[in-house]
């Protein structure tokens, strides 16, 4: 099957945005780690007892 | 360990935008909170209600307090984080996002309903971070 110029961008830009979203999850996993970390880091300062 | 739990949870959903913030906010329980705020001028258990309302108050405000804190400190740390502008972007949107929402709860409920103890937590809190920081101010003249 034939693939058009337009369908073809199209798809181009559904695999960008794919792999972006995939690299937003990566950063979002990374923020959230350290952000646990943080919180131990509170609990074991006695910073705070949540 | 409510903060950590919050944590886990947004880390169960990575594929959604973070949002422990709203979760967070259902763990504490404004109905308790007014209902000791009511039952403080009663004579017998008023005395009671007084120290779980403070004990209650403090713990929500050391919650909150907390998640904004943590949330400044990892956004500043993040920069070294070797990721697209763009997706930077993103993910710090959604924690400021989160972190707004915190301080209008912490302004617009605790804090406006309960001045007096908000201040005693933040004396509180202010003098732990003097005697951290004279903490660490000894070890580093220790060491050198």
């Amino acid at each position: 099957m034939k693939v058009g110029p337009q369908m073809q961008t199209q798809s181009q830009r559904d695999v960008l945005r794919s792999e972006q979203s995939e690299t937003v999850i990566e950063m979002r996993s990374k923020f959230l780690t350290a952000l646990k970390t943080q919180f131990w880091e509170f609990l074991e300062k006695n910073n705070t007892s949540a | 360990m409510i903060l950590i739990e919050a944590t886990n949870w947004d880390l169960d959903c990575e594929s959604e935008e973070m949002n422990s913030w709203e979760w967070i906010k259902a763990q504490i329980s404004q109905s308790y909170i007014k209902f000791l705020f009511m039952l403080r001028g009663y004579s017998l258990i008023g005395r009671y209600a007084r120290n779980y309302l403070f004990n209650y108050v403090a713990y929500s405000y050391d919650i909150v307090s907390s998640y904004i804190e943590a949330h400044e400190k990892i956004r500043a740390k993040a920069e070294n984080f070797s990721a697209q502008e763009e997706v930077m972007k993103k993910v710090f949107e959604e924690s400021i996002s989160n972190q707004k929402r915190a301080e209008e709860f912490l302004e617009n409920f605790l804090n406006a309903s309960f001045p007096e103890i908000s201040i005693e937590i933040k004396t509180k809190k202010a003098a732990f971070n003097v005697v951290e920081f004279s903490r660490s101010t000894q070890l580093l003249t220790q060491t050198f």
